[in-house]
This record gives structure tokens, sequence and C-alpha cells, in this order.
């Protein structure tokens, strides 16, 4: 409160009236059901109309008048993104392709006269094209050699000519075209590089092949298979190659492969379920009556078991002791807790345990049944591990997979190979991956033979093609290995040189086998004597007794002792031992009397507790129950490498190629 | 403005060259040359629909000759979206592509076009063309 007038007196300084002024304004809240449905149109902007076209050419050529012609007029035309630069050429064009690479063109212009900007060449589309004019003049038609795009330009500071190296999109379209581009090709982590780039990775797709994959000279991709078709798709003959341009190549013995050897490890985990079966047996009266020694407790046996370490299957089965087995000992026996006293028992111990396996494959791919040249050999490897969490599999008896019970087979076993990845089926596709690239090797290095020859340009010939070449003494079928056109007008020349791929055995055909991946080793069966191992028979050791054999941390089964006392009921005492014995009151036993507690006659008789005469206290056993479970053998735990051996046979095809000399 | 285009690939990383070059010996030897293109827009984001009818009529490609009754008929060239479908093709009849086409390689379109020449005459017909209808063209 304030302390200075006017706050300090009536009346800022009294509290308000009761019946001070209190507005309030009453609220009136209505809920009631809704109809809306809200709803927002949707208008996407249109922003346009077209009409997308493309037009064709259709060109009906005769192939027949294309290589009978030996002099024809002829043009060339090159587009660069699509312009015309044809008035720009200077000097010859010429357009190359070899099997399985990207096509390679090459070109001058001379730039107009101006400011001169070489790299706005660099990467422009390429199209170059053939114009063939018929004889008579009456028809012309325009054949693509090359289809691309431009990788460097040099320039002649001397004559300002620009040359453009140009290169076709065969990388570009194999890498990101995929396996379906390459039908019949493998690919396998166990054998190739996953973190290659896409190209490689295609690239090692086709190391699997027997073909090529390049363009034709419209762009179009083609996978071509190595094998010379039965009907070429052209054949030239003396009237038409050019005189001087044939030549004939062998390929050099050091460069043929006769063998591959191929080595793969595959590495998984074998999961195995070993079984023991425990049977105790007690004895019955004969251990009860005569020591006396009581059964042991179901609850004993089974903390017995379950101190092994092992898995219990089930329920220990237990047969249990039985008023009439409990009144056969006796009364003077007086076990307590009998109702839990086992006469009989029988349980399943389990251990589940993975061993690590190697499959160590040596395969051998071969041209021949014989006669193979030791230092024509070549190799490949390739490893694979299937992935397998065993630790945690072992630690944990619920992860997957559950192995069944073995039963009377004593151990089931499951190879961890489903991992679709890296599994078995993968372990096969690895393993005929490297068969198939054992093949294309042998084959490639004995289709190193070339025939080379030049005819008058034919635009039409392309690396798809299966020629036929009779010559000069040369007679060849095979696939065109490489093609180049040429075109010079200041020669006044234009010509294709073609080459051919011939392949040529270097050994008699052997009978050709299936390439299929070997059968895997079976797992090594379970022997007689390892299945003897796993089964417990475990009786009763009675330790406290003279003969009580020494004890041993071997021993398992029930280790009891016979009593150090015995309970005993109107026992004569006060009789010495011989009269003991006469009156068979007391065993046989050679041991003192017992409380003799007066001469007087007739007898003392005692109740109770009584020291055992047959107890040997250095003889006794430290009371148990144990179960030793039996240790796996080194041969099912250690690591195992198993050898996988196999011969593969493979032909090389024998394409027309002779020589023969005038 | 995005367009459709022809590509030699589905990744549309090689445009088809132009004119479409087809070509058949003079004596039908040679099989019909049978040509796969894939119909791409690289240039979206777009939707395309028929102008006619956006979302109702199909887009369509067709063949169209400059100069009917000369050279090369329509019937020559026959479009199917698979190369075995080409068997059963009517020359000349249009592709269905649908009421909506979408950018983007992921979306494009393969077809396959075969020629096949009956005239026997030595010659390049540059009048045939095939072509959309006419397009909307959406910004999603």
């Amino acid at each position: 409160m304030y302390n200075a007038a006017p706050y300090n007196a009536t009346p800022y300084n009294q509290a308000p009236a009761a019946t001070a002024y209190q507005p309030s304004w009453q609220l009136a809240l209505e809920v009631s059901a809704s109809t809306v449905q809200p709803s927002w149109p949707l208008r996407l902007a249109v922003i346009d109309t077209v009409q997308p076209s493309w037009q064709l050419a259709l060109a009906v050529v005769d192939p027949a008048l294309l290589l009978a012609a030996r002099s024809h007029a002829w043009q060339y035309r090159a587009r660069l993104d699509g312009v015309d630069i044809t008035p720009l050429l200077a000097g010859p064009m010429s357009a190359s392709g070899e099997a399985g690479l990207a096509a390679v063109a090459r070109f001058s212009i001379r730039p107009q006269a101006g400011v001169v900007t070489p790299a706005q060449y660099v990467d422009a589309e390429v199209v170059l094209d053939y114009l063939w004019r018929s004889e008579d003049g009456a028809v012309e038609q325009f054949f693509p050699l090359f289809v691309g795009r431009v990788d460097t330009v040099d320039v002649d500071p001397a004559t300002f000519k620009l040359t453009l190296t140009c290169s076709d999109r065969r990388n570009d379209i194999l890498a990101a075209g995929g396996a379906a581009l390459l039908p019949g090709s493998r690919w396998s982590v166990g054998v190739f590089d996953a973190k290659a780039t896409p190209l490689q990775q295609q690239e090692d797709r086709i190391s699997t092949l027997c073909a090529d994959f390049d363009l034709l000279p419209d762009g179009a991709p083609a996978l071509t298979d190595w094998q010379a078709k039965v009907t070429p798709d052209w054949s030239f003959g003396a009237a038409h190659y050019v005189d001087g341009s044939l030549s004939v190549n062998y390929a050099a013995s050091t460069e043929v492969v006769q063998r591959v050897e191929i080595d793969f490890n595959f590495r998984f985990w074998r999961l195995r379920l070993r079984q023991t079966q425990v049977d105790f047996v007690f004895g019955g009266a004969t251990q009860m009556a005569a020591y006396p020694i009581a059964p042991p407790s179901a609850a004993l046996i089974t903390e017995a078991l379950e101190a092994t370490g092992l898995a219990l299957l089930d329920e220990p089965v237990f047969q249990r002791l039985t008023q009439q087995w409990y009144n056969l000992a006796g009364t003077w026996t007086g076990y307590e807790g009998w109702e839990n006293m086992v006469l009989s028992a029988r349980a399943y111990l389990a251990r589940r345990f993975a061993q690590s396996v190697t499959e160590a494959c040596k395969l051998v791919v071969e041209c021949g049944d014989t006669g193979i040249d030791p230092r024509r050999v070549a190799t490949l490897s390739g490893a694979l591990e299937a992935l397998f969490d065993a630790s945690a599999w072992e630690r944990d008896p619920a992860l997957a997979p559950v192995l069944p019970r073995p039963w009377l087979a004593t151990e089931s076993l499951h190879d961890a190979l489903d991992d679709p990845a890296t599994g078995r089926a993968e372990y096969v596709n690895a393993i005929l991956t490297l068969l198939h690239q054992a093949l294309r090797t042998i084959r490639a290095s004995q289709r190193l033979n070339r025939v080379t020859f030049k005819v008058p340009l034919n635009p039409l010939v392309n690396r798809t093609h299966t020629v036929y070449f009779n010559a000069a003494g040369v007679v060849a079928m095979g696939k065109v290995h490489a093609v180049e056109h040429v075109l010079d007008p200041e020669r006044g020349e234009a010509v294709t040189e073609i080459t051919l791929a011939l392949s040529v055995p270097v050994l008699p055909a052997p009978v050709p086998s299936a390439l299929a991946a070997p059968t895997p080793p079976a797992a090594p069966a379970i022997t007689p004597a390892q299945r003897q191992a796993h089964r417990l028979w475990l009786g009763v050791h009675v330790g406290g007794l003279a003969t009580s054999a020494p004890y041993a941390d071997t021993m398992q089964g029930y280790i009891c002792n016979i009593p150090s006392e015995i309970t005993v009921g109107n026992m004569i005492t006060s009789w010495g031992y011989g009269r003991m014995l006469a009156e068979a009151i007391y065993g046989n036993s050679n041991s003192p009397p017992y409380a003799i507690t007066s001469s007087a006659t007739p007898s003392t008789y005692v109740n109770g507790q009584i020291d055992n005469p047959n107890f040997v206290a250095a003889n006794a056993y430290p009371w148990q129950f144990r179960v030793i479970a039996p240790e796996v053998e080194p041969d099912a735990r250690d690591h195992l490498t198993s050898d996988v051996a196999a011969t593969y046979r493979v032909t090389v095809p024998a394409d027309l190629f002779t020589v023969t000399a005038p | 403005m995005p367009t459709i285009g022809l590509y030699l690939d589905a990744a549309g990383t090689t445009p088809a060259t132009l004119p479409l070059a087809f070509k058949q010996d003079k004596l039908g030897l040679d099989a019909p040359h049978q040509r796969e293109f894939f119909a791409i827009c690289m240039d979206g984001p777009a939707e395309f629909r028929a102008a006619s009818n956006p979302g109702v009529d199909s887009i369509v490609l067709s063949i169209t000759d400059a100069d009917a009754g000369g050279g090369q008929p329509v019937s020559a060239i026959k479009l199917a979206f698979t190369q075995g479908g080409l068997a059963g093709a009517v020359g000349g009849d249009p592709l269905d592509f649908g009421p909506l086409f979408l950018d983007g390689p992921a979306n494009a379109v393969g077809f396959w076009a075969e020629f096949d020449d009956s005239t026997g005459v030595l010659a390049t017909d540059l009048n045939i063309s095939i072509g959309f209808n006419a397009l909307e063209i959406s910004i999603p």
C-alpha cells in the first residue's frame, strides 16, 4: 500500500465492501452436428500443349550394288548437335569400332573465320553419315556410320584445323542398362567387387559370356555371340577386296590358354544339436535294505542335470519310491521325504553348438582330354562367406533355426546356408560365374587369329555380322572383330577395313562337361563310438565301506555313503559280543559291542541312534548326484576344411580358316 | 518446355538419332528391321494427357505419311510394346499409351518399331513419321 496522500486515506485505504460490483456475462455453449464436407478443388497448371513426332528414314538398299560398285559417287556428312557441318569438313574422316569396345570416330573441320572456341565442341552430339549414290545417279541414300559425341578437340595452329575425336555411348548405355542388357550373364559377390562402378560391374558380367557388347552404327545396343553364324551376312571374294590389303595373323602361342584353375573357398557355419541320454537306476531293495542308503530325490537329480550346463530337452522322467518299496526297506530305515525319492530316472540333455566349415573348391576347366601344356594355364579365384551369427545362436536356444530333436540319431545338423545373398544358392551362382569366366578365357585366347582386308566402303557391315572371305588362298568365315570406315575425299578413297576373329582350337575337341557346381561334401556321420559316448548309464557309488573304492572326480551317478549312524530299537547292549553274535541281535560284524552299560543281565536295551560299525569315515564320499556331460570331439568342434575337386572339359569352336599356298 | 523424347536406352542416356533410320534389302532376304525405342520426358516435372479429353482419352503413337500414295505406305511400319508383339501387330496401327504419361526414366515406356518393305524399290523414304496426338502438359 502507498503511505502517502491520497492513498493513505479513505477511500483508497479501505477494503472493498462485500457488495462490490462483480460483472459477469452468461455464456451459451451449443454443440451441434456438422454436415459440412470440406473439399478443396485442385487446379493443375496447364502450361502448354505439345505433339512430339519423329521422322523415319526408311531405306530399301541393294547390298549387291554396294559390293559390286568399285567406284561410284559418294559423300560424307557430319552433323554436330543437329547442325550440318559438312561444308566445314577438311581431310579424311574415319569411324572405327572394335568388338566389345566403344566405337571411335575422327574427323577435322576448318572453322569459319573469327574467334574459335574449341571447348564448345566437346560433348556435342555427332552423327556421321555416308551418302551413297547409284551409278546412274537415280538413287541417293544416307547410311549412318557413327553416332556419338565429341571427346577431345585438337587444334593445329599452323592450319587452324580442329580435329575432333569422338566415341559412341556404348559405356553409358552399358552402365545404365543393368543385367537386362546382358541376358545369360552372371555376377556374384563371391567373385566380383560389389563396390565397383556400374560400368565395371557390367564388364564383369560380360566376362562370363562368350559374346561382345557394342553399338550398331545407328546407336542401338547389340550383344553378339562369338559363334559365327551358319550362313554369313556377307561374302567377299577376289572381286571385292582391295588388292594388297589382305593380312593374316595367327595367335601367339604364349597368348593361348588351355586350362583355367579355379580356387574358391566357401565358408559357413554348421549348426549342431548333440543329444545326451542319461539313465539312472538306483538298485532297489538291495541298496535300501542292505547298507542301508536312501535313494536320491528327484530334485537332486534335476539339479545335477542342470549343473551340466546343457539344456534339458524336456522334464526328466522319474520312477518314484512307492509305499511298497518303502515298507520293503523296513520301518527302521525311516526315510524322511521318501515320497520324492527316485528309483530310476531318464533325461535328455542337449548341447547346441556351431562348427565353422570351409569348402575348399579346386576346379579345373580344360579344352582337351590330353596334351594340356602346363605353361598355358590361367587362374581364377573367389571366396564367399555365408552370413550367420553363430555366437548368438549358441547362446540363445530359442533363436532360429531351432533344430529338431535327434532321438536315436544322437545329433541333428543344419548348415546355415539360408541367406539368399551369401548362402548355398549364391555359392552355386559364384561357381557357375567362375566356370563361365573360365570358358570365356579359354575361348577368347583361341580366337586371336585375324584376317584383315579392305573393301570399297560398305556402310552396312557391322560388328554383329558374320563374314565369309575367299581370296588369295585364304578361306575364312568368322564374326567381325573390327570395322573401320575411312573416307578421304582428297584421295578419292572410301574404304572399309574388316577384321575377322577366327576361332582355331589348339587341341582335339574333348567330350564337353556340363558346367554345373560340384555336389557339396556331406557332413561326416556320427560314429558308433560317439553315439555310445552320449549314452550315460548311471548307478550308485557307495562310500564309507571298508571296501569302497577311492573317491574320484570321474565318478558320476548317485555318490553316497552308508549311514555313519543307524537307528535301533530294543537293541540289547549288555551282552558281550559273542552272546550278541549267538543271539543274532546285531549282525555279524567284528566291531566291538556298543553301549555296554552294565554287566547285568538281562540285557540293556537301546532305542535310538548308534554309530554304524560298518562305517569307515576315511572312505566316505562327498554326498551328491553328479552328471558329467560328454565333451564334443574336436572333429565336430574345430574348424573343418572339406576339399572339393572337379574337372570340366569345354570345347573351342572351329571357324572355317584355311590358308593354301599356291 | 518439357516434352517427350525418344531414346535408345531406358535410362535416357542416348537420344535416338533423327531421322530414325531403318533399312531392308531390296530382295527382302533380310528379316524386317526391328528397333527398340524408349519414350521418356527427361526435362520434368511434367504430366502429359491427351489434349482432346485430358485424363480420359488415350495418348496414342501413330504413324503418318506426308506423301500418302507415294513411297512407303504406313502399313510398312508396325508398332508394339514388346519385340514378340510385333508378330501380331498390324502394319500402320497406332500404339495406345494410356491416358497419362509421367516424366523421368522411371516412367520410360519402351516400344518396338519394325520396317518391312514390300515395294522392292531401291530408295529412301523420308515421308513417314511416328508421333503422339496433341498432349497437354501439366506441372504437378
